[in-house]
């Protein structure tokens, strides 16, 4: 499923607009300079990682099935969907990633400005799905998070705290993310 | 400050060691992978035995357990958690929300407890908040053991009956807030079992005030002690706090309290009576709550038959007696002293020195140490300082030790056997059978000797 060839994966699991894949592709290039990022064709969702009560995806079943299946031999791959995320014990996530893994997930869902009332704004929303692509991304190079709240690699609760970050990283988080095999 | 600065830390927050016990394995990998991120090291159990052989192998500060398990229940393992590692903190999760588990969860000694599912916010919270309590934990548990280091028994050295006794004594009367008199001569180390009482007590976390009452000035005792206001006298040019309230909470060392004058008596029986004082030259009475340790190198009670030291205040100070014997009297306390010097100043001087010459360890064994324990710290120190190679040799020791040495040579029997019984009897902590069969003598004859050579038993 993932392109043969790149470093970084992104793969679309259901109908993902294709200008927020573009715009999420261009942060993530100039994030992790010197990576070879592709955008994979559009798989869909795993049937197993509903939890129909809540009405949510569970982020860790999904990294488990991508894992179980080899989507992605080698390098790193981010799966973006449009469903609200979850774990069996958070009410909700915007990611999940395996630290110094291969795999990584995000939804798009509470990134839109209008789920939390506000107007919508394309420019928003696509600065946060960057930033959120280049978060998860980044624990699957092994940073945790940062106690700089304007790193890429602070933590996330709410949405709030995305919006106060910068798309790139910190000094000491830059610093950490491995140089690609051909710098 | 601008809401950016106010809403993130300046510093990185603590991490932790965590443990996930959860029998579901996907909470386990969500948790583990939520937790990484934020840095802590985690670790997960499938159940509550493997959780408390993980315990048992390494260090965890956090435990995150659900209450639901099969087999042993999280709520019994956080019994057997609370009894066997009562340091580590922990959260009890479930999904089958009630009152009355989280009630007995925290009766329990949880620390908190989370419903599944909960908000992300309110797991990170709850963790900083815990990794910043037990981080202080720590900081306080390493900085007690910093002082029971310098409060302890460490810093005495001896293993002779006496001080032996002195130990048991200690243990005894530290956690009272009795008056204690420290008597013995100058050097046996009064102000060590002054602190050792202090850190024994309840009070050991509170300041050990120690004042030289010899060293002060006549005119400068009772500011000394009691604190002064602004303008009390020529030259008090601002207020200034005394020992007294200084040590308030904690323990009052009062040293050479022989020397104290009639005037600063009548003061210092008013605080032990009343716990109150006013400083020089104010008006305002102050309280405090401070246990007083005084010590001295004379004979107190001779001291009130002859007038010169009040009774009054002599009974108040001397609730509780510890006479510290005479270095010469403890038997081969002096060699395990000598030898703890020893390691102490060849460390300090970066000299690589091992030990002692026969000769020298003779001199040492057979010097009187009239100045005892900080004479022969003196002299060994001494003795390092001038010394060449690996040993000290009897040419190092100071001149006075030799000069005893060579002039105790000649001396005649009795004096050999006064020197020798006296000795024995101090070696074997005056166990008058012990001692008759060291020396080869029945009961009766070693008590005549005693009584010939007038020895006393000491403390």
């Amino acid at each position: 499923m993932a392109n043969d060839g790149a470093d970084i994966t992104l793969l679309p699991l259901g109908v993902i607009e294709r200008r927020v894949l573009a715009h999420v592709a261009a942060a993530v290039t100039r994030a992790f300079p010197g990576h070879l990022v592709a955008v994979s064709p559009a798989g869909r969702l795993p049937r197993g990682i509903w939890n129909t009560a809540r009405g949510q995806c569970d982020s860790t079943r999904l990294i488990r099935y991508l894992d179980r299946h080899q989507v992605c031999p080698a390098g790193k791959l981010l799966a973006i969907c449009d469903t609200d995320l979850c774990t069996q014990i958070l009410t909700f996530v915007f990611g999940e990633a395996e630290v110094g893994g291969c795999y990584a997930v995000m939804s798009l869902h509470r990134l839109r400005p209008e789920v939390y009332g506000m107007p919508r704004s394309e420019a928003l929303f696509f600065d946060r799905s960057g930033k959120e692509a280049i978060h998860e991304l980044g624990h699957t190079f092994g940073l945790r998070h940062c106690y700089r709240y304007d790193c890429v690699m602070h933590s996330s609760d709410s949405i709030e705290a995305t919006d106060l970050k910068r798309e790139g990283f910190c000094p000491r988080c830059r610093s950490l993310v491995p140089r690609a095999p051909n710098c | 400050m601008s809401a950016e600065e106010n809403s993130s830390p300046r510093t990185p927050a603590p991490t932790a060691r965590i443990m996930i016990v959860d029998d579901e394995e996907i909470v386990r990998v969500s948790l583990e992978n939520w937790l990484k991120a934020d840095g802590h090291n985690v670790g997960t159990a499938p159940s509550a035995k493997a959780a408390l052989e993980l315990l048992e192998k390494e260090r965890w500060d956090i435990l995150l357990a659900d209450i639901k398990m099969p087999r042993i229940s999280g709520l019994e393992l956080l019994a057997k958690v609370k009894e066997l590692h009562p340091e580590v903190q922990v959260v009890m999760m479930t999904a089958y929300a009630s009152v009355e588990s989280a009630v007995e969860a925290m009766k329990k000694g949880a620390y908190d407890y989370l419903v599944k599912p909960f908000e992300p916010e309110e797991l990170r919270i709850l963790v900083q908040r815990i990794t910043e309590k037990t981080s202080l934990v720590r900081e306080v548990t390493q900085l007690r053991a910093r002082l029971e280091d310098a409060f302890g028994f460490e810093e005495i050295i001896g293993d002779c009956p006496a001080m032996k006794r002195i130990y048991a004594l200690i243990q005894d009367v530290a956690p009272s807030d009795a008056t204690i008199l420290i008597t013995g001569e100058s050097g046996t180390g009064k102000e060590l079992i002054a602190k050792a009482i202090h850190g024994h007590s309840q009070r050991k976390y509170m300041p050990f005030v120690p004042v030289s009452l010899a060293a002060l000035p006549e005119n400068l005792v009772e500011s000394e002690l009691f604190g002064h206001e602004k303008g009390a006298f020529t030259g008090a040019t601002y207020m200034r706090r005394g020992r007294f309230e200084l040590a308030d909470g904690g323990t009052l060392f009062l040293d050479e309290i022989g020397d104290l004058g009639a005037k600063v008596q009548v003061d210092l029986l008013r605080v032990l009576q009343e716990r109150k004082f006013t400083r020089v030259g104010g008006a305002r009475e102050l309280e405090v709550d401070v246990r007083i340790i005084s010590a001295t190198n004379r004979n107190l009670a001779e001291m009130v038959k002859a007038g010169d030291f009040r009774d009054d205040l002599y009974y108040r100070l001397n609730v509780i007696q510890i006479e510290l014997p005479p270095l010469r009297e403890r038997g081969e306390d002096v060699i395990l002293l000598a030898n703890a010097f020893l390691r102490t100043f060849a460390e300090k001087t970066g000299k690589p020195i091992q030990g002692f010459s026969e000769e020298a360890l003779h001199m040492i064994r057979n010097y009187d140490w009239p100045g005892n324990v900080r004479e022969l710290e003196n002299a060994v120190e001494r003795a390092v300082v001038v010394a060449k190679g690996d040993t000290i040799r009897s040419n190092h020791l100071p001149f006075s030790i030799r000069e005893s040495d060579e002039t105790r040579n000649p001396v005649s029997l009795e004096e050999v056997e006064k020197h020798h019984i006296r000795r024995v009897l101090a070696e074997y902590g005056w166990n008058i059978s012990q001692a008759a069969r060291a020396l080869e003598i029945d009961r009766a004859t070693l008590y005549n000797k005693i009584k010939k050579y007038g020895f006393k038993e000491e403390l």
